[in-house]
């Protein structure tokens, strides 16, 4: 109790006197004329802001760039590319290994199948009125965008199996959790529209959201459970048929489940930001002017097409948007991967690499981790600020 | 198409008799099935939680025999993990009444002070005209997605040490050791700083669509741009405000790297987060209080979350849907 | 109370766009003068830079005996009424009305005493404690009136204040501006885009369009001698009908429009020295709809003064019946920016006329109706440069 007195005393301090010289610049730059009014009092309202950012965010992100080429734990050694040259070119990183597996995997070749039953299906459609464009293949088709949605699923599932490392591992956790939250908040979003008492349903999926990734992962850990000391078994290993199986390292008393155990952990991740995704989604639906799908109708739409052809195409900025920001979220995973494996099983990523190495004294590996995680996000960081930019000007 | 019949619209026989056309009947019963697979979902959602409550009631000894669904036909609950965990932990945890506290210790301040910073910063970027404005604003959106990987290190060198900067042999110290490192002030200092990104942001977007026509009146009342912020900004952007203290809060209230990072070496001030850790690797020693414990540190997101739902929602579309 | 003097001023925005034109405008103390214009005209941009919201590129503002380009607009003494009143929503209607002299540190009880005479004239001491959220839109506009009358200024400025207003409450509060305005004898610079509310409150009325300023004048001047086609179509309404005709001087000096003859009073032509340049040319004819009546109605209708025309649309008003016609005549070529947007002007042969009838009319759709043509009241106009032909 002591420690939240002194702790709430010491702010109150701060607060006064930054608010109080606050105040006061204010009160003395009034007196100043218009001009110099003009030109200090903006600083006055910005500074506090500048100095945060610059001493906490931007100073530290340039030297952590910085670190990443230098040599030695603690950057004392001169510039070498060392560090980015080990971990990309080492097998534990990326590695393409077993590359050649994918290709005659028999997920693979379903997945290709499909393909090839969507696009027949989509060029028929497309193809109708005679002639038929050559390129056209309509993806608007219901069986066509179904198929190959599928068929990118399987295709998908087919890599995962095969490729492993920790920037594959990061990759992944994009793929999936990014992928399969945006699709099932899309999902739900919809299928709360269409259903009574919605708000209900929609707080309480909402609500893990409120949960911190380490309190996610316990409550989880009785889901995924296996008796053995000191604990009973949890849910799924209830349900699962056959033995028991730790999901989370992927082990059971037949063998390994790698690499399916990360699916499980990214599981956990989907469980508490599919509520985002549909929240985000539902408003953006509930957005669109229910003229537009009433013209449909009279026009002889049905119910899937109104959805496909009209609410859809509608709200696919917002769907972008929530793709990046779950891709952003999951680049940065560190909290639930800590908390579970804690790295092990093969279930390490990036930001957990940073710690490590950062654990151990090395700062310069840490440091090239770190500015991984940078470059993996630059692509999404420039979407963001072109899609913000109109906004700012004035 | 004569509209004046008496007879309803499904062709003559009234609503649930048993002459409702049989199509009629099916597409009634069919529009409740969205419904139907959506609560379905809702409970499957809701299970590891609810799992998690009741195990945290449960004795020592009914955790290890079975799972948490068994209560149901062998009630038994208890309260001893709650106070076991609070009071006295084994081993080398902190009591969680403990962390509890060091939680709201670092969470106040984390939130407190952004948004103050902020409200000025997003004021200035959306009503003031200075040179730079236009480049520094994007800069700041461009900082919102830059993880918080890339700052740990060098942050904690400068807790430790302070700035150096050395220049042709001699060396200036530009920020003076403060010995801030392991302290509860570094980790909402640090939360602070990777909190103003998205708080100016939020804040910037609710500002700027204040109408116009009142700071002109304004203006033209005789107030200058503090009196505008004073008394006019802040007062309307109450709104805006509440949404993001409320995301910012359980953002640092469920925050792990940070406090990690910051706080390694003190586990006095150390919060929910990482004692909850703690107690999950330290598997064995008081495992059976696992439940309880974490229950303890989501206890406040949940009161907040289901109390102000609404200004988090609001917070969150501000942040991520046009307009 | 003061003059307000704009002397050549020019607003040119950054990207080049040149809002308003070497604008020359002398408002006399106390009088209430109103702009107006369709959107885009610039005389929102010249009020603002009457208020300071604005800066002057070129020219010069004076208010009072100050030149006032540089001052800031809470100096200039003046008040400004917006068009969305602008009002404070979390302050109550007392604070909303106090706000500028708390902050030039009236006293306290000066300021309560200042509101409660402003609420009283503009009978709002009810709803002193109310905030804005919870009024109607007459008494929002209201509350922004108040605001501005508190402070007592030289100059009052508003910004179609009652645009945003239904129409019968426009009529009542249109009444009661005028009637505050006469009372308190403030100079006011009143801008509008609606002519019926220029010609009735303002005593003298400034057209502008697309940057210029068109005519300043009394509104019956306007009404009677506008200065060209701009201001000639713009007010009045219905709009005046523009018909090409080839005029004739000499002895007999007449018209020809279509397949018609007017004679010109002698009058006219002496009023117009003008005319001289355009014997045997074509010029514009403007008759304003009142000018027509039914020859039908007017027993004795003088040859060269008749037109006729087939009637295709009658509106029966009650005091008047309007009737549309098409009249087999030129119509003027002239250019979008010599008239005013909204004008109808067909291209093609055939013109439509506007008539406003007498109420006993016959005239009857798809029939042929004769027209006698109020002579002395013919506009007549330069078809190259739209002035009016003096």
């Amino acid at each position: 109790m002591g420690a939240l007195v002194s702790t709430v005393v010491n702010v109150v301090i701060a607060l006064s006197v930054a608010g109080g010289l606050f105040v006061v610049l204010n009160l003395a730059t009034n007196r100043t004329s218009q001009r110099w009014d003009d030109r200090l009092r903006p600083w006055l309202f910005i500074g506090p802001a500048l100095v945060f950012l610059m001493i906490g965010l931007v100073v530290p992100a340039v030297r952590t760039v910085f670190l990443s080429f230098r040599g030695g734990d603690r950057g004392d050694d001169g510039f070498t590319a060392e560090h980015w040259t080990g971990l990309l070119g080492n097998d534990s990183v990326l590695s393409f290994d077993r590359a050649g597996d994918i290709l005659t995997s028999r997920l693979f070749l379903v997945g290709v199948a499909l393909v090839v039953v969507g696009i027949v299906a989509g060029r028929r459609t497309a193809g109708e009125g005679g002639g038929g464009r050559i390129r056209g293949i309509d993806l608007g088709n219901p069986v066509s965008g179904v198929a190959l949605s599928v068929a990118v699923l399987a295709v998908l599932m087919a890599v995962f199996s095969t490729l492993r490392g920790v920037i594959w591992n990061n990759l992944w956790w994009v793929v999936v959790v990014a992928g399969l939250g945006t699709g099932f908040g899309l999902a739900l979003a919809v299928l709360a529209d269409r259903s009574r008492r919605e708000t209900i349903a929609k707080t309480l999926i909402f609500m893990p959201m409120a949960i911190s990734l380490v309190g996610a992962a316990v409550i989880w850990q009785f889901v995924y459970d296996t008796r053995g000391a000191g604990q009973a078994e949890g849910l799924l290993n209830i349900i699962w048929p056959g033995d028991q199986i730790d999901f989370l390292r992927g082990t059971s008393s037949t063998g390994s489940i790698a690499p399916w155990n990360n699916f499980f952990i990214m599981v956990i991740m989907i469980w508490i930001q599919v509520g985002f995704a549909m929240v985000v989604i539902s408003a953006a639906i509930k957005g669109v002017p229910s003229e537009l799908g009433e013209a449909a109708r009279v026009d002889g739409a049905n119910e899937v097409q109104v959805f496909w052809r009209v609410t859809l195409p509608q709200i696919t900025s917002t769907i972008l948007v929530v793709v990046t920001t779950l891709t952003i979220t999951v680049l940065k995973v560190f909290d639930l991967v800590k908390a579970t494996t804690g790295g092990a099983a093969d279930t390490d990523v990036l930001a957990n690499r940073v710690y490590d190495t950062l654990q151990d004294g090395n700062f310069t590996t840490s440091s090239t981790y770190a500015v991984m995680i940078l470059v993996l996000v630059l692509p999404i960081m420039y979407l963001n600020v072109r899609r913000n930019r109109d906004e700012v000007r004035r | 198409m004569s509209t004046l019949d008496a007879a309803p619209a499904t062709g003559g026989a009234a609503i649930g008799s048993a002459m409702e056309p049989v199509g009629q009947r099916t597409h009634r019963v069919l529009a409740k099935v969205p419904t139907a697979v959506l609560w379905a979902i809702v409970v499957l959602w809701t299970i590891p939680s609810f799992g998690l409550l009741v195990t945290s009631l449960r004795p020592e000894a009914d955790q290890i025999s079975g799972g948490w669904w068994t209560i149901f036909s062998n009630p038994s609950l208890t309260l001893e993990n709650y106070d076991n965990a609070l009071f006295h932990p084994p081993g080398g945890t902190l009591p969680f009444i403990d962390a509890f506290v060091n939680s709201l210790a670092i969470a106040i301040p984390g939130t407190v002070i952004p948004i103050a910073i902020a409200c000025a910063a997003a004021y200035a970027f959306a009503w003031m005209d200075f040179r730079g404005r236009h480049w520094m604003f994007i800069g700041v959106l461009a900082m919102m997605a830059v993880p918080v990987q890339m700052s740990l290190v060098p942050l904690q060198q400068l807790y430790s040490g302070g700035a150096h900067l050395t220049v042709g042999g001699s060396t200036f110290i530009v920020l003076p050791d403060m010995d801030l490192s392991n302290k509860p002030i570094a980790v909402w200092l640090a939360h602070t700083a990777f909190g103003l990104p998205l708080a100016i942001y939020l804040l910037h977007n609710y500002i700027a669509g204040l109408p116009r026509d009142l700071f002109e009146a304004a203006r033209i009342d005789g107030a200058n741009h503090f009196g505008i912020f004073w008394r006019i900004v802040l007062p309307l952007a109450k709104p805006a405000i509440a949404a993001f203290a409320i995301f910012q809060f359980l953002w640092v209230w469920n925050d792990y790297l940070i406090s990690l990072i910051f706080l390694s070496q003190n586990r006095d001030a150390s919060p929910l987060t990482i004692q909850l850790v703690n107690l999950v690797t330290s598997r064995g020693q008081g495992t059976e209080l696992l439940p309880a414990a974490a229950f303890i540190s989501i206890v406040v997101p949940l009161v907040i979350f289901f109390s102000l739902q609404r200004y988090f929602v609001r917070g969150l579309l501000a942040g991520s849907v046009k307009g | 109370m003061a003059q307000v003097t704009l002397e050549n001023v020019n607003k040119v925005y950054d990207n080049g766009y040149h809002a308003v034109h070497d604008l020359d405008l002398d408002i006399q103390d106390g009088e209430f003068l109103v702009l107006v214009g369709p959107s885009g005209c610039g005389k929102s941009t010249a009020l603002r830079m009457v208020a300071g919201l604005e800066s002057i590129t070129s020219g010069k503002l004076t208010i009072g005996e100050r030149v006032v380009n540089d001052v800031h607009p809470k100096d200039r003494d003046i008040a400004f009424v917006f068009q969305n009143y602008a009002l404070y929503p979390h302050m109550t209607v007392r604070q909303n009305i106090g706000f500028a002299l708390k902050l030039r540190k009236t006293p306290k009880a000066e300021i309560e005493q200042r509101v409660g005479e402003a609420a009283k004239l503009l009978e709002l001491t009810e709803f002193l404690d109310e905030k804005p959220g919870q009024l109607s839109g007459g008494q929002r506009q209201r509350v922004a009136m108040g605001r501005a009358i508190v402070r007592r200024p030289q100059v009052f400025l508003m910004d179609e204040p009652l645009s945003n207003l239904d129409a019968k409450l426009r009529v009542q509060m249109r009444a009661e501006i005028s009637r505050l305005q006469h009372d308190l004898g403030v100079t006011t610079l009143y801008v509008t885009h609606d002519q019926i509310e220029a010609m009735t409150m303002g005593h003298r009325v400034a057209v502008m369009s697309r940057g210029y300023l068109q005519q300043v004048d009394t509104p019956q001047n306007l009404y009677d001698r506008p200065n060209n086609l701009y201001v000639a179509t713009f007010i009045g309404s219905p709009q005046m009908n523009l018909i090409m005709g080839q005029l004739h001087l000499g002895a007999t000096p007449h018209l020809v429009v279509g397949k018609h003859r007017l004679d010109l009073p002698a009058a006219l032509v002496a009023s117009r020295p003008g005319l001289a340049d355009f014997d045997d040319k074509k010029v514009v004819v403007g008759i304003r709809p009142e000018s027509l009546e039914d020859a039908g109605v007017e027993t004795g209708a003088p040859e060269g003064r008749t037109i006729e025309a087939v009637i295709e649309l009658r509106e029966g008003l009650g005091s008047e019946v309007v009737a549309h016609a098409r009249f087999d005549g030129e119509a003027p070529q002239v250019e979008a920016a010599q008239r005013d947007p909204d004008a109808t002007l067909t291209g093609e042969q055939g013109v439509e006329l506007v008539a406003r009838l007498d109420p006993r009319t016959s005239v009857a759709i798809d029939q042929m109706a004769r027209f006698i043509v109020d002579v002395d009241n013919l506009h007549l106009f330069d078809p190259a440069t739209s002035l009016a032909i003096r």
